[in-house]
């Protein structure tokens, strides 16, 4: 009988073990496929059963109309933004309720100096420690804006108080106190191209993508912990290491079927993200379809395979002399760790546009070559991605190689 | 008896694990068609030395070789004859006890028509298509015996065989490999605390002491060496003697 009719004979062995646990198959799926998709929807629903309150403080004692509506536009403004707000009579008692996560206060002068021509008159903000900092952030940013909207009806009524004055007509008074302004930006594709909905949507999942091989290589990690410890400790290795099995054709087919699994993980995980945003797609008028690139699942795939096959590899000589299985997990956590650090880092930043002083060294770690592919094809760059896959995929081989050959019979057995 | 008949031979091994040494200095020899019986109480080197005639463990130091081939360095041309029960082993859940045999006999390149006979040695019936999960402890031991000689290997190592076993399932096992040596006649090592099994099974017997061969010789030999009334005495008298 050939080698590789023995890999085969052992990789069917461990496919079999693998399809017939049914929760093992059920979780491998679920996980994965629920991860981001629940994290986004659960967040959100979190995030609209919390909102912000806002205290907000009337220092100014004048009755005068113009500071009313501006108190009261600024409030509506902030309520129809899912904002709470409340207001109240001394800032003595906004800043001792510790409910309040932003207090608002227009200060003493106020009127006087919204009024003048040569004042400004401030808002005061004041936020709370402690509070989340994404949603103090937003909600900042959501005051600026409500107060710029004011700001610029009165600067409006200004320009026409001073207009009449000087014996002009002003057509368009944002010409005179905003002359130049950003426009919306229009969003084009890496090839210039206008950009849809999809467009603009597609780099997003990437990214989510690249975040979501964490949910991939942390199981896989423990499978061939499980695979190789635990069936020592299981008692069904020595049989196996006494047969003419070679041993390279028995961790080999190991590490395949564990990255199999992580393959079918992967799959699971770009079915839940295709999902969730084709439901937000939906929301916002779009269709589902828009958001299936079947070359980015391909993609995708290949490069979580790789990236398990790799993991797998590297773990598997020091799992494999590793007497106990919380042991052996540790040194797998460890691998799964420096995988989420270029996971999330690829989340971030663009690695395949740092410099190349900084990217070179980098490219060492075999997961800096896992985001360049994924993020070189959003980005249009075809032939950059096949290279970092067929680097990954030729790194994988030599690992593997260099893993497998570091093994005897005896180390495997007695995990010396 | 002539040199060639010789199937096993260990001449003065030792095998160290870091500071401990396991194995000093045994010496066995066994014959074609011989049963033997390893004895000996828990860490006494049994293990070690079947691991180490099987191939999977290299000694430090010493000479061993089974079918006149050294079982480590030609580890694949050994294959062939040697078959080896490690102590403790265990089914695969998830694996039917058709699919153990069917797995060992790819693995060793066997004839299909082995299958027939592994299936005879198992003895489970209909239940052969079960999971292994679903088996009993005894039923288990059985498959394994059966896919350790299914392929009738020359050489059968056998390591504690029936530990952990009721009486009825220890029976079973037993009548498995005796009926395996008296079909194939073939040579065979049995690792056993159970003095009776070795008394049933065995022509000769090795009582291992702390990595050493202390006593050794046919089982009649030995009771009237220590005037015995039975293996479980020889093991007394001898294991009082070196302590």
């Amino acid at each position: 009988m050939k080698p590789i009719s023995k890999f085969k004979v052992l990789l069917w062995k461990e496919l079999k073990e693998i399809s017939r646990d049914k929760k093992l198959i059920v979780t491998t799926i679920l996980i994965p496929l629920i991860s981001l998709p629940a994290i986004g929807v659960f967040t959100a629903a979190l995030m609209y059963y919390q909102p912000v309150v806002i205290a907000l403080v009337n220092q100014d004692n004048s009755s005068d109309y113009l500071v009313k509506w501006f108190t009261e536009s600024l409030e509506s403004g902030l309520k129809s933004m899912g904002y709470v707000v409340v207001k109240v009579d001394e800032l003595g008692s906004a800043l001792k309720n510790t409910t309040v996560d932003i207090i608002l206060v227009i200060p003493r002068g106020f009127r006087e100096n919204v009024t003048s021509f040569d004042k400004v008159a401030y808002v005061e903000v004041m936020r709370r420690t402690g509070v989340s900092e994404e949603r103090a952030n937003r909600a900042e940013q959501d005051i600026k804006s409500v107060v710029a909207g004011l700001s610029r009806d009165i600067s409006e009524r200004k320009v026409g108080e001073l207009a009449s004055k000087a014996g002009l007509i002003v057509y368009t008074p944002e010409a005179i106190r905003n002359p130049v302004e950003v426009k919306i930006p229009v969003y084009i594709t890496p090839a210039g191209e206008p950009a849809r909905l999809e467009d603009i949507v597609k780099p997003f999942i990437a990214r989510l993508l690249i975040l979501s091989f964490t949910f991939i290589v942390t199981p896989a990690s423990s499978f061939i912990v499980d695979s190789i410890v635990g069936e020592r400790e299981r008692k069904t290795m020595e049989m196996l290491l006494a047969s003419p099995a070679g041993l390279q054709d028995l961790l080999a087919a190991k590490v395949v079927a564990t990255s199999i699994v992580g393959l079918l993980a992967a799959l699971a995980d770009i079915a839940g993200l295709l999902v969730y945003f084709g439901m937000l797609i939906k929301a916002l008028g779009g269709w589902f379809i828009a958001v299936y690139d079947p070359g980015l699942v391909l993609l995708h795939s290949l490069t979580a395979f790789l990236t398990i096959l790799i993991t797998v590899a590297i773990s598997t000589p020091f799992i494999t002399r590793t007497r106990g299985i919380k042991t052996a997990s540790n040194i797998a956590g460890l691998l799964s760790v420096i995988g989420l650090v270029f996971f999330v880092t690829g989340w971030m930043v663009d690695l395949y546009k740092l410099p190349r002083n900084i990217l070179i060294p980098l490219l060492i770690i075999p997961y800096t070559h896992s985001v360049i592919a994924i993020q070189s094809y959003v980005y249009g760059d075809c032939v950059g991605s096949l290279a970092s896959v067929c680097f990954l995929a030729a790194l994988s081989m030599v690992i593997v190689t260099i893993s497998l050959k570091t093994l005897d019979r005896e180390k495997v057995l007695l995990a010396s | 008896m002539g040199i060639t008949s010789v199937v096993v031979d260990v001449r003065d091994v030792y095998k160290d694990y870091g500071k401990i040494r396991a194995l000093q200095g045994v010496s066995i020899s066994i014959r074609e068609g011989e049963v033997y019986g390893l004895v000996g109480p828990n860490g006494a080197g049994k293990t070690t030395l079947l691991r180490i005639i099987a191939g999977l463990v290299k000694p430090t130091r010493g000479y061993v070789k089974v079918c006149g081939l050294d079982p480590y360095k030609e580890y694949d041309e050994t294959r062939r004859f040697i078959g080896y029960l490690p102590e403790d082993a265990n089914t695969y859940d998830y694996l039917t006890g058709y699919e153990h045999l069917l797995l060992y006999l790819k693995l060793y390149g066997s004839a299909m028509d082995s299958i027939e006979y592994g299936l005879e040695l198992a003895a489970l019936g209909d239940r052969i298509h079960d999971l292994a999960k679903n088996y009993s402890k005894g039923m288990k031991r059985r498959l394994l015996v059966a896919v350790v000689l299914m392929r009738k290997p020359r050489v059968a190592l056998l390591d504690e065989p029936t530990a952990g076993l009721d009486v009825h399932a220890s029976l079973s096992v037993r009548r498995a490999i005796k009926k395996y040596v008296a079909e194939t006649g073939a040579t065979a090592i049995v690792s056993s605390h159970n003095m009776l099994e070795v008394e049933y099974l065995c022509d000769r017997v090795g009582l291992m002491y702390r990595g050493k061969v202390v006593a050794e010789g046919d089982l009649e030999g030995l009771l009237n060496k220590y005037g015995a009334r039975n293996l479980e005495e020889v093991f007394e008298a001898v294991v009082g003697e070196h302590q």
